[in-house]
């Protein structure tokens, strides 16, 4: 039998103790919201940053032998690479299609025409479903394929995503890097060439460019 | 007070509830509501290749014969290059080439660079030029050459009335830059196409010359040439009373505080020529080419005969025929060792030095001689030895390629050429049984087949020379030649030059040897 004072003790300390209970899961929840929150504002500056920090332009285009040539910049300067991938209307290039120019090798001022040397390969950092890459597209972040399908842009069961080398790597620039890339796409027969940008974040890769380059 | 109690609990459970749950609420409100502008697309580009705007801001030149482009910012701003790129067109293939320009162009200013452009095919043309700047824009500008200048001239003639052309185009002297390898005759490339003749006494057409490591022979009925036995680089050499039969000097026209000099010798007996420290020899006759040399006093480059040469004489046989002692000290960029020996035919390479008389830098004269001991007359055998007739199994032709001359540019085309000559007959125009051509000037068509030519046949050169003692007087010659009317159609010639020695031997007739230096070679196109 409970007196009435025990009754009341009873009831403040299921009172406090659900006001407590209430407010721990809040404040665990909150945390979990404000983290979540707070990686998606790195994401949103990680790409942002990057979508205005790399500097696409054309050089040439060798209708010879079908070569796309093309200036990769760094506006902040850092040794960062560059990681592309390319849609040529009906696939996406593999890396080896890819190349870039080492000047540091160059012995005699042809750009790449010694393979392996003066002329490096990019490599390969994503080859996979174009469900796994994304792409930060009308406020939210959807997969490639959804929104490759609603741009036009080829859809294929493989992306391949590539590393191009930042030059400063290998040329003897001390602090920021001023030197711009040189990258030689070759190409099949097509009227076009598009050129993702792509970041890596936390191991998924983001496209935050698109430079599309119409052919003949 | 029991009430009390129960209202201050109740603010208490409601204020953590309030404190706990309004922030949350505000928070996620606004997060949502921010979420909408949260991520922006990507940034996107669209170019067309066809439709890539050139720049209006640079405007570009280039001197295809001393590799020197001009550069003009005709835009408002100053450019600063980080990297230049010139695009090369070969027949299938297009290069690109880095040429390491970097450089800041003020507004309105032009600048001068000397730019290595590299031999990659026959008829290259530099068709644009690619300017990276400091910002990663790309400036591209096409490239004028002095052939496309004259293509536009060519077309405004179309419309307007022509205009007279005062002004000469010079094809040698030829340009060369410091680092040009002047010791192989596939230099000439620079500004001509090495051909060759069909028949070496009455040619009607001109071919691509095949093989450069052929075109000369020597020796009567064994075959003998000259075969390279050594070549060194960037090192010491003495000369040590060397005897020798003949020397020619000339400034090397890529430096001119250095000398080219060519030198012949029976052979070369121990202690006399050292090369890096290491004593030199050979036992047989010797061709020495020097290149770059640069005397270790200031007071003299050689003696010869016991004299001081304290300059090259602008007359090139004033050493040829010495038979006396050679001293020389200092060093020199290249050396090469030729010595005679058995062997069919060997390249022009060992016949000829680029050089010049009159120190004027950059710019190279040809020598060619095959003069390698003394001379002879008509009874007796020049150079005194079998084995040392030089003769070409090919003519040497150089087209220019840099100039073409229209009929619709001009109604005539005078060519000049300044040469100086020097055989070693005695007997001169005694001394042959039949007169043949040893220099010829004149145009040939686009598909190879001469139009004119003005020869030079050994009886008119060996008249203005001596053989002994050795003088080669300067000679000038204008060729003029007509073009076909303007009504006939258009009609394209470029000017050539061709070098011959066509005397093998004939008994102890037809058997010199001599030495032809080519001043220079200009066009005078008439309107």
């Amino acid at each position: 039998m409970f007196v009435k004072g025990q009754s009341e003790l009873l009831t403040t300390f299921m009172y406090i103790g659900l006001a407590v209970v209430v407010g721990v899961a809040m404040l665990s929840y909150f945390s979990s919201v404000l983290a979540g929150y707070r990686s998606q504002l790195d994401l949103l500056n990680n790409l942002q940053i990057e979508s205005v920090n790399i500097f696409v332009s054309e050089i040439s285009y060798d209708d010879r032998a079908s070569t796309l040539w093309l200036l990769f910049k760094r506006i902040d300067g850092s040794l960062s690479d560059f990681f592309v991938a390319v849609d040529v209307g009906t696939s996406y290039l593999p890396c080896n299609s890819i190349s870039f120019y080492n000047p540091r090798e160059d012995s005699d001022g042809v750009i790449c025409n010694d393979v392996g040397r003066d002329c490096i390969y990019s490599s390969s950092i994503y080859s996979g479903s174009m469900e796994r890459v994304y792409v930060p597209w009308e406020g939210s972040i959807v997969d490639f394929r959804s929104y490759a399908r609603s741009m036009g842009f080829t859809l294929s069961d493989t992306i391949h995503i590539c590393r191009i080398e930042n030059v400063c790597r290998y040329t003897s620039t001390q602090g920021l890097c001023r030197d711009s890339t040189i990258a030689r796409i070759q190409l099949p027969e097509t009227s076009i060439a598009r050129i993702f940008i792509v970041t890596i974040h936390g191991g998924t890769p983001y496209i935050v460019g698109v430079h599309e380059v119409a052919l003949g | 007070m029991k009430g009390q109690g129960n209202i201050i609990i109740a603010i208490l459970f409601f204020s953590i509830l309030i404190l706990s749950v309004i922030p949350l609420t505000v928070h996620i409100y606004y997060a949502l509501l921010n979420n909408q502008q949260l991520y922006e697309n990507p940034t996107t580009r669209r170019v067309s290749i066809a439709m890539k705007e050139m720049s209006r801001d640079i405007r570009a030149f280039l001197n295809t014969s001393s590799s020197e482009l001009y550069l003009t910012n005709i835009g408002g701003t100053d450019i600063e290059i980080e990297k230049a790129i010139l695009h090369i067109s070969c027949e299938n293939t297009n290069h690109y080439i880095d040429t390491h320009i970097q450089t800041t162009i003020k507004s309105g200013q032009t600048v001068l660079i000397s730019i290595p452009i590299p031999s990659l095919c026959q008829n290259q043309r530099t068709v644009a030029l690619h300017l990276i700047t400091v910002e990663g824009s790309v400036i591209s500008s096409t490239v004028l050459t002095p052939e496309d200048l004259q293509k536009i001239q060519s077309q405004l003639f179309n419309t307007t009335i022509p205009i007279g052309i005062s002004s000469a185009i010079q094809l040698i002297p030829m340009k060369l830059a410091p680092n040009d390898e002047i010791w192989n005759i596939s230099i000439f490339r620079k500004s001509f196409n090495i051909s060759t003749l069909d028949n070496r006494d009455n040619p009607t057409r001109i071919s691509q010359f095949t093989d450069l490591g052929k075109g000369m022979s020597g020796g009567t009925t064994t075959k003998h040439i000259w075969s390279l036995q050594n070549v060194y680089t960037n090192t010491e050499i003495r000369i040590n009373n060397l005897n020798i039969r003949n020397l020619w000097i000339g400034y090397d026209p890529r430096n001119t505080s250095r000398y080219n000099i060519l030198i012949t010798a029976d052979s070369i007996t121990s202690n006399v020529l050292s090369i890096g420290g290491r004593g030199v020899t050979t036992n047989t006759y010797t061709r020495i080419k020097i290149y770059g040399f640069t005397p270790s006093t200031s007071q003299e480059i050689l003696r010869l005969r016991e004299k001081s040469i304290t300059r090259p004489s602008q007359d090139i046989a004033d050493y040829t025929f010495n038979n006396s002692a050679l001293v020389l000290s200092g060093r020199a960029d290249r050396i090469e060792i030729y010595v005679r020996s058995t062997g069919s035919e060997s390249s022009y390479n060992p016949y000829i030095m680029l050089m010049n008389t009159d120190k004027s830098s950059g710019s190279a004269g040809i020598l060619f001689t095959s003069i390698d001991r003394t001379g002879g007359s008509y009874n007796t055998r020049n150079e005194d030895v079998d084995s040392l007739l030089d003769y070409s199994t090919q003519a040497l032709v150089l087209v220019y390629r840099d100039y073409v001359v229209s009929n619709y540019d001009s109604s005539a085309v005078v060519i000049a050429v300044n040469y100086r000559f020097h055989d070693n007959e005695g007997s001169d125009a005694t001394g042959i049984s039949v007169d043949r051509p040893i220099m010829l000037v004149g145009l040939v068509d686009e598909n190879g087949a001469i139009y004119s030519y003005r020869s030079y046949t050994f009886r008119e050169l060996t008249r203005y020379e001596d053989t002994s003692p050795p003088t080669a007087q300067a000679q000038s010659s204008l060729v003029f030649i007509p073009l076909p009317p303007r009504e006939t159609g258009e009609k394209k010639f470029y000017v050539f030059i061709a070098i011959q020695d066509p005397y093998h031997y004939n008994g102890n007739l037809d058997d010199l040897d001599f030495t032809l230096y080519i001043e220079s070679l200009s066009i005078l196109p008439i309107s």
